[in-house]
């Protein structure tokens, strides 16, 4: 047991050097050709501390305790440098790497080039960093994510983005936020995920079957929202930052404090709000009625770390209410294909812009509680643990209340799903060249509906997964990568039964494993190939098992299967990437074959009600093959310029019946060219781009499919953004002007939910400031 | 393995959490919950001009939407060459309430539209308007409702056909004439019909 006295001892060892926070910057180059060495680890391991060198070989390392420090600079292919550093120097470091002697035979492998290459992952990964971010600000999470190649917006109207990552999206792309796994109603399209990307410091998209580390549902890829670190030294700091969009009206608001205090050693902490207001948006032509929403988030952290022990505990709140297009809400069939004839608003509206909300709305809030440890024992053993309790609760608004008195005052469903959730993680040491981490999780779910309506049953479930991943850096030039999970999820549900009116009691278990094996080979210094082989499991859903009930906003009776299996998919993919001085490429391929792919199927018999006739869809399973390339090209052959081009391409099959499959992104195409004049005149951050997407028509319509034609005509958006940094007061001021949609294009998408009703938004002008404090 | 104190903690809490989730209340829902508002019985009532026995149908879906509609008599036998004065009731058998009333109190937000298929089987008039129901006037004029109308049937009417009666809700966009149409619409049914019978003698 630790004494007081020691305890004391720490405390103050802790302000004596905290007083003086070092920071270490620096350049990583080739030292025969002074080219810079992208992607290079900066490690300082006894502050278990390290950074990625930059596409142009530079790192940063800030809020380092000690004066000085060992600094270990590895890249593959190049011998390490190891040195003890002067952190109080003001210089940068400059590390020149020496390419290794190319010998014949194997070279051995050393072991911070083997730790380096053992992070990587065999499946392609894209990463929104803090910049990216930033200049981001201010849009939703699924227009964030949609910025990646491979990742489009599944739309309900201007308020409602999903992203869909390599054409799937829901139920089968998981999202994590610090590491907890969102539980909301993510079944439904129209409902967006309850989260705000302005906390996020880094957002990474795993692209394809994730089964093995991150359990049931990581199907089509993963989305990993994580803040940036807490800031141990003692001191105040922060940021602010607003954002103005003209289409919709939109202000947008952020402020951060974190802090540590001398008085409580080995604390920190960081407070974060948000808030985004929005009035109706606009397409070229028309208002976009009821197109309004308001959102508030705030997210407390809280940090402890002693020794090797680290704590990390969150508190977070998102809310918002939404409007939903008034358009898309009507009665049956036959008003549907009026409205579709009609291709807009009905003509009788008088309507002009407003920042009221009125329903059809949706009110959701989502509440999170969890508390995170991480320790390292023995000979460099990890054991990592993290419980989290979630809150989501959903209500939503009809546009009339059938009869009532006073539409939208009563919602016409409210769920709550409370889930709680156990991540256990054991990393042992086994060597320098091999990492194994072994998992276990636990979960518990209990989904209520209020007294208002019935839109899916109650249900209580309990959740449990076990596995095992590693990878071995099997030699200089190739790592291998395998892992094998088993996970079981049993389910109480209480589903309305409509012959007897009461409810039925259903119990069923569900098994899934995941497995993956992959490869990472370094063909050369700037060339490498990543291959994977993973599967992901699912089990169906309690909207896919039980639905029963015209859904409205697509006219569609939908039907439940009770008896539906779980989902199993097999993805197989490769990825070959360039990363040399002036060129950045990488082209990833993919096949993703799922095994009794649950969606919808129209039934020949329309349902014939009281209210009209309602195409009639039922959930059934089928083989389905997704099938793509994603590819993208940087070129910067000056300092100064950066040109980039991009291409996104997927065909979906639906194997039992033949044809396509429904409901997937159309081809994209996009480039842009980007200016930072700064880098020449020695200017900060001063950039200017412009960006380019076209996207075709989705052609490949599932025969007689009919919601699936008419899919909009292709379409072209131009975007520009100008930004820098000015001084003011002192203060380095970061502004940023931008356009989206900059020639007002008339367009529609096929992934949009809204695409019979109405266009998309025109052009949006955009105004972003931010500035530190502190 | 949580030998270190914020561990044990943290594994206790976790414990609790599990513990509180097992004790507390189950998921099981109440009887009745979730029951909206619906109409689940649409009856029409004929009654010929000069004399005779009224001819009624009603279209029931008593589980609210899905199991499927039934008729009951399975079809509307109507006399050729007939004037019929029309009514039409709607309710929500369920909760037992009228909801002819309420389409009566809401008159200026509803519209119903009838039509005999094939159209040379006769027509439909609508014979009541707004100011039958309500003195209020939000959509500045005195347009048709639908509750009552008159279906002239044709003398040389025969066979089978259909009558539909679809019932326009308008909410977001005023009711501007007495033909108008709106994108809600409450009930929409096509009533099997029969034509029988020695057409009347015109008197």
């Amino acid at each position: 047991m630790t004494s007081p006295r020691f305890l004391l001892a720490v405390a103050f060892a802790l302000i004596g050097t905290a007083a003086s926070a070092q920071s270490l910057s620096g350049r990583v180059t080739d030292a025969a050709t002074g080219d810079p060495l992208p992607g290079a680890a900066v490690r300082l391991p006894a502050l278990d501390r390290a950074a990625a060198a930059d596409t142009d070989g530079r790192f940063t390392l800030s809020d380092l305790p000690t004066d000085t420090a060992t600094v270990v600079v590895s890249f593959v292919g190049y011998e390490t440098f190891r040195d003890v550093v002067d952190l109080s120097r003001t210089a940068p470091l400059d590390v020149r790497l020496a390419p290794v002697e190319d010998v014949l035979g194997e070279v051995e492998v050393t072991a911070d080039e083997a730790q380096e290459r053992l992070g990587r992952d065999t499946r392609a990964v894209d990463v929104l960093d803090a910049e990216d971010l930033e200049e981001l600000r201010g849009a939703s999470l699924g227009e964030t994510l949609a910025q990646l190649n491979g990742v489009t917006s599944l739309s309900t109207g201007p308020t409602i983005q999903k992203p869909v990552v390599r054409g799937l999206h829901s139920d089968r792309v998981l999202i994590l936020e610090n590491g907890v796994r969102q539980e909301g109603q993510q079944w439904g399209g129209e409902h967006a995920p309850e989260i705000d990307p302005f906390a996020a410091g880094r957002i990474e998209v795993v692209k394809g079957a994730a089964g093995v580390e991150y359990g049931a549902g990581a199907i089509g890829g993963v989305v990993r929202i994580d803040d940036p670190d807490l800031v141990f030294e003692p001191g105040l700091g922060g940021d602010l930052s607003f954002q103005a969009f003209s289409n919709s009206g939109q202000a947008a608001g952020s402020a951060v404090i974190e802090g540590a205090s001398e008085a409580l050693p080995g604390f920190a902490w960081r407070l974060q709000g948000s808030l985004r207001r929005a009035g109706d948006a606009r397409t070229p032509d028309v208002v976009i009625r009821n197109s309004a929403f308001a959102e508030a988030a705030g997210h407390l952290t809280l940090g402890y770390r002693r020794g090797p022990l680290e704590v990390d505990g969150h508190l977070r709140r998102y809310a918002t209410e939404l409007g939903i297009y008034k358009g898309s809400h009507f009665g049956n069939q036959r008003n549907l294909e009026a409205i579709i004839a009609r291709g807009g608003p009905d003509p009788d509206w008088d309507y002009r812009f407003s920042y009221e909300i009125e329903a059809p709305k949706q009110v959701v809030t989502h509440d999170v509680a969890s508390l995170h440890a991480h320790t390292t024992f023995g000979d460099g053993h990890h054991v990592d643990a993290q419980y989290a309790v979630q809150n989501n609760r959903r209500q939503e608004f009809d546009a009339h209340g059938r009869f009532e008195e006073a539409p939208g005052e009563e919602p016409s469903f409210d769920l709550s799903l409370l889930t709680q959730s156990l991540d256990v993680k054991v990393e042992p040491n086994l060597s320098d060249r091999a990492r194994l981490v072994l998992g276990l999780q636990a979960r518990t779910q209990a989904n209520r509906n209020g007294e208002a309506g019935f839109l899916v049953p109650n249900f209580r479930a309990y959740d449990g997964g076990l596995f095992a991943h590693g990878s071995y850096a099997a030699t200089r030039r190739l790592t291998l990568d395998a892992g094998l999970r088993l996970d079981a999820r049993t389910q109480r549900a209480f589903p309305r039964n409509f012959q007897t009116r009461g409810f039925d009691d259903v119990r069923r278990t569900f098994v899934g494993g995941a497995a993956v094996l992959g490869g990472l080979y370094s063909i050369s210094d700037s060339w490498s190939l990543a291959g994977n082989v993973g599967s992901a499991w699912r089990p169906p859903n309690v909207s896919e098992l039980y639905s029963f009930g015209v859904h409205h906003g697509t006219a569609q009776f939908e039907i439940g299967d009770p008896d539906l299996g779980v989902e199993r998919s097999l993805d197989v993919n490769a990825t070959l990437r360039h990363e040399s001085d002036r060129v950045s490429a990488e082209v990833a391929a993919y096949v993703n074959h799922v095994f009794d792919y649950v969606y919808a199927l129209e039934r020949p018999d329309p349902t014939v009600t009281i209210r009209g006739t309602f195409p009639t869809f039922a959930y059934t399973h089928t083989d389905a093959r997704l099938a793509g390339v994603d590819a993208q090209l940087e070129v910067r052959p000056f300092d100064w310029l950066d040109v980039g081009a991009r291409a996104s391409l997927l065909r979906a099959d639906n194997l039992d019946l033949g044809g396509p499959l429904y409901g997937v992104p159309s081809d994209r195409l996009g480039g842009h060219v980007r200016v930072e004049p700064g880098r020449v005149l020695g200017l900060d951050g001063l950039f200017a781009e412009a960006d380019l997407q076209h996207v075709t028509r989705q052609d490949r319509v599932q025969p007689g499919a009919y919601l699936a034609a008419p899919y909009p005509p292709a379409y072209t958006l131009v975007g520009l953004r100008l930004g820098g940094t000015v001084d003011w007061a002192g203060a380095p001021l970061r502004v940023q002007l931008g356009v989206q949609n900059l020639f007002d294009v008339r367009y529609r998408d096929a992934l949009g939910r809204f695409r019979y009703f109405v266009d998309e938004p025109g052009r949006n002008v955009t105004l972003r400031v931010a500035v530190p404090l502190g | 393995m949580f030998t270190s104190p914020p561990a044990r903690a943290l594994a206790a809490l976790a414990l609790l959490g599990s513990l509180s989730l097992t004790a507390c209340d189950s998921t099981e829902p109440d009887d009745g919950a979730g029951e909206e508002e619906l109409i689940t019985q649409v009856t029409l009532t004929l009654t010929p001009q000069g004399g005779g026995s009224a001819v009624t149908i009603a279209a029931s879906d008593p589980d609210g939407d899905g199991a499927g509609l039934t008729f009951s008599p399975s079809t509307l036998t109507l006399t050729p060459g007939t004037t019929y004065d029309g009514s039409i009731e709607l309710r929500d058998t369920i909760n037992g309430e009228d909801i002819t009333e309420e389409v009566e109190e809401e008159s200026e937000e509803h519209l119903f539209r009838y039509t005999l298929t094939p159209a040379s089987a006769g027509t439909v008039t609508i014979t009541d308007t707004e100011s039958d129901y309500t003195s209020d006037d939000e959509n500045g004029g005195d347009f048709a409702v639908g509750l009552s109308f008159q279906v002239v049937t044709a003398a040389g009417a025969s066979g089978t056909g259909t009558m539909n009666a679809v019932l326009y809700h308008f909410d977001e966009g005023p009711k501007t004439s007495s033909a108008a149409t709106s994108d809600e619409i409450d009930v929409d049914i096509a009533f099997p019909v029969t034509f029988a019978g020695a057409a009347r003698a015109s008197r």
